[in-house]
């Protein structure tokens, strides 16, 4: 199928203002709706498609080129004329019925990206060069809406009737019944393999009434993907998904009309009964570097940017410099520290920076391991399988609530941690007491070594040496100024020595994890990435 | 006649309340007390002859001391009350015992010389003292104590050295947490899947 006008048969774009599909040659419009295909099938002397692997050959049905497209496309480019083809699948297991058309033209699509990157710190230079955004890319991705179903409702609820100085009289509720609600189309996930499941559900949500019965016509135009991972992959999910959305309806519903809080352990009993295939409008925006590629994507039908674009290490080193010209200055017309002082802080920057090297590597390893992208699956059992099916059991408990809890819990201790070692440092500076002046260089060194075992523990899935390098570098860095801490040498030329020393490990700490950062923002070339501006 | 009765009796009143301040201007000292003889008779003498000026500012001592049980503050702090009282005064200790040198203004000479000052000058005089130089350290001390009392500026190397480096530190350290921040915190509104089971209230 090729998208020819009736007229003149010129090729025939979606103009996104009018919401028309509009002919390049004679600018003759018709809706999408309404456009008629041909018959171009193989048998008719149209185009030919032979799955090959992954790849897909296909006959341009303007000018006979033979051309290569992936198995999951759904639309096929000619670089020779330009014509534009809709690639028939082999094996067409979800029929595409509805779309949201693209409201968001390209000139939109590229103003609200300037804006947003004006804002956007760090960002590599190419990244805001005006002609190197214009390659954004419409494509349209394939999500799955889920139906669903609730019948049995148990909630519980608090109410305060009474408060004063000495005491709370609080009442609680349980309320059980049926809820006689149909939940149609309302969760949805991304339904490609290609697309990372969390940036396409930081590009969520869509103004479904936008929605339109599928027509290629919509296509034309665009790229368009089909889906790549069976829809029951989600089943799991959209029922939460469905029950937690219901939940939190029924308790704001709740709290407005009798001031009742909802209890955590409310729920109502949830089936998903359905799902439907639908096309989504997205704006791409590739940046490759090396064999890897970050993206930034815009909500076609929203403008909502997304983006997960790598810092530029240049331009952090410039904001560096800024940032320690301007504390230089404060501290010049405020402060007189003794080289001790710069010792001290020395060791509780390498505390920070541990922290922060423990995060970082974290964050990596759980994305080498898929932890938030349930598209992935090897199948294959090897050892990186195992631990995927280990974080995503750990995920799973996380996502009952613990994981804020934990988060908070852990990010208190450090803080208490912090505050107590260092108070214990002053107290040592007044009473001249050396077990106190033990607690922070003990306190740092014990936190690093337990950072470094955890690192090397999640080395192997990380597949990158920065965070190793900055953990040991830290390290060392912490072994000499602790020493230099504990020793108290005369000579202030050694704690100089430590303190270049420290800003060594944090600088070569900041721009391995900078650069681990770097990694994780972007991700393996799918094969999007062939796809040039249309 | 009344009236010029009590103009003379406030012109005494005046003087009387003038006599205890030339009295103390006058009995301003400087004290050189070398109970660890580190410094030979000529150079005592020759410290107090350059220095007399300061007594024009505030009492002085240099107290070098080379038993000494407590720190090296306590014994500038009970030194300096059993000399000099309450009256604007700085003592300049080399104890031997701690090895440690200490410059101490009491409340009165804060005024003249703060702690920060106080720092500033052993910071740059330390090593004299490391290397044995004492006549030059006390040398140095007074002739910057000296600089102070006449509203001179003083050098802080040791005080822009530690600045910047704490700053670089800090430098590094906030703008690394700060690009992290503002990165991760768009990542947060996302509500992914969560596993191959899901979550289950």
């Amino acid at each position: 199928m090729a998208f020819h006008c009736m007229n003149c048969n010129g090729s025939m774009v979606f103009d996104v203002a009018s919401q028309k599909m509009r002919c390049l040659h004679c600018d003759s419009t018709c809706d999408p709706d309404d456009f008629v295909f041909r018959d171009e099938s193989p048998e008719a002397g149209g185009q030919a498609f032979v799955a090959d692997g992954e790849m897909a050959v296909f006959t341009c049905q303007n000018c006979g080129a033979e051309l290569e497209s992936t198995e999951d496309s759904l639309i096929g480019f000619c670089p020779y004329c330009g014509g534009q083809s809709m690639v028939k699948r082999t094996s067409d297991s979800s029929e595409v019925e509805r779309i949201i058309p693209f409201q968001v033209s390209k000139e939109q699509c590229l103003e609200l990206y300037s804006d947003y990157a004006r804002h956007v710190r760090y960002l590599p230079r190419e990244l805001r060069d005006p002609e190197y955004i214009k390659k954004f890319t419409g494509i349209y991705m394939p999500f799955y809406q889920y139906d669903a179903e609730f019948d049995e409702v148990y909630l519980t609820g608090t109410k305060t009737v009474e408060h004063n100085r000495r005491y709370d009289v609080e009442n609680t509720y349980r309320i059980d019944g049926t809820v006689e609600e149909s939940y149609e189309r309302g969760v949805t996930f991304d339904g490609s393999k290609y697309l990372d499941d969390e940036i396409s559900a930081r590009v969520l949500p869509f103004d479904h009434s936008k929605e339109r019965p599928f027509n290629p016509g919509y296509l034309s135009g665009f790229y368009a993907d089909a889906t790549s991972v069976p829809p029951e992959l989600y089943l799991e999910d959209a029922r939460v998904r469905a029950e937690e959305d219901i939940v939190n309806a029924m308790g704001d519903e709740l709290h407005r009309t009798s001031g009742i809080s909802m209890g955590s352990t409310s729920s109502v009993h949830t089936v998903v009964t359905g799902h439907h295939s639908m096309l989504l409008p997205m704006w791409f925006l590739t940046w490759r570097k090396d064999d890897r590629v970050a993206y930034a994507v815009i909500n076609g039908e929203s403008g909502e940017v997304v983006s997960d674009m790598p810092l530029d290490l240049r331009s952090f080193a410039f904001g560096c410099v800024i940032i320690s010209v301007v504390l230089f200055v404060i501290m010049e017309l405020l402060f007189q520290p003794t080289p001790m002082v710069t010792s001290i802080v020395s060791l509780v920057a390498a505390l920070l920076m541990a922290y922060g090297i423990r995060l970082g590597a974290k964050r990596e390893y759980e994305q080498q391991v898929h932890a938030y992208d349930k598209g992935w699956g090897g199948g294959d059992g090897t050892p990186v399988e195992k631990e995927v099916a280990k974080v995503r059991r750990r995920k799973r408990v996380e996502a009952k609530g613990a994981k804020r809890v934990g988060e908070v819990l852990s990010i208190v201790f450090f803080m208490l941690f912090c505050t107590m070692t260092l108070g214990m440092t002053i107290m040592s500076s007044s009473t001249g007491s050396s077990l106190l002046k033990l607690a922070l260089p003990m306190a740092v060194l014990i936190y690093a070594i337990v950072v470094c075992v955890r690192i090397l523990k999640w080395r192997k899935y990380i597949g990158r040496l920065d965070p190793v390098v900055a953990i040991f570098v830290l390290l060392a860095t912490v072994v000499l100024n602790s020493a230099i801490v504990l020793i108290s040498p005369v000579n202030d030329g050694w704690y100089y020595i430590g303190d270049a020393v420290c800003i060594v490990g944090l600088a070569v700490s900041a721009v391995g994890m900078l650069k681990t950062y770097n990694v994780s923002t972007t991700r393996p070339l799918p094969k999007l990435f062939d796809r040039e501006e249309v | 006649m009344r009236r010029l009765s009590v103009i003379a009796l406030l012109s005494i009143l005046l003087c009387m309340a003038l006599v205890p301040g030339v009295a103390l201007a006058e009995t301003r000292t400087f004290k050189v007390d070398d109970q660890a003889s580190l410094l030979t008779e000529s150079e005592r003498s020759k410290l107090k002859q350059d220095y007399t000026k300061l007594t024009e500012y505030i009492d002085v001592a240099l107290a070098t001391v080379s038993k000494n049980s407590s720190t090296t503050e306590k014994y500038a702090s009970s030194y300096m009350q059993k000399t000099f009282g309450s009256g604007a005064a700085v003592v300049f200790v080399i104890d031997m015992d701690n090895r440690e040198i200490y410059i101490y203004s009491n409340q009165a000479g804060l005024a003249t010389i703060s702690r920060a000052d106080a720092r500033a000058i052993t910071d740059n005089i330390y090593k004299l003292a490391s290397q044995g130089k004492y006549y030059e350290c006390a040398d140095a001390a007074f002739s910057q104590i000296l600089t102070k009392c006449e509203g001179g500026r003083i050098a802080r190397p040791v005080k822009h050295i530690t600045n910047l480096l704490i700053a670089i530190v800090l430098g590094i350290l906030v703008n690394f947490f700060y690009a992290v921040w503002a990165r991760s915190k768009e990542r947060s509104k996302a509500r992914v899947p969560q596993g191959p089971q899901g979550a289950s209230r």
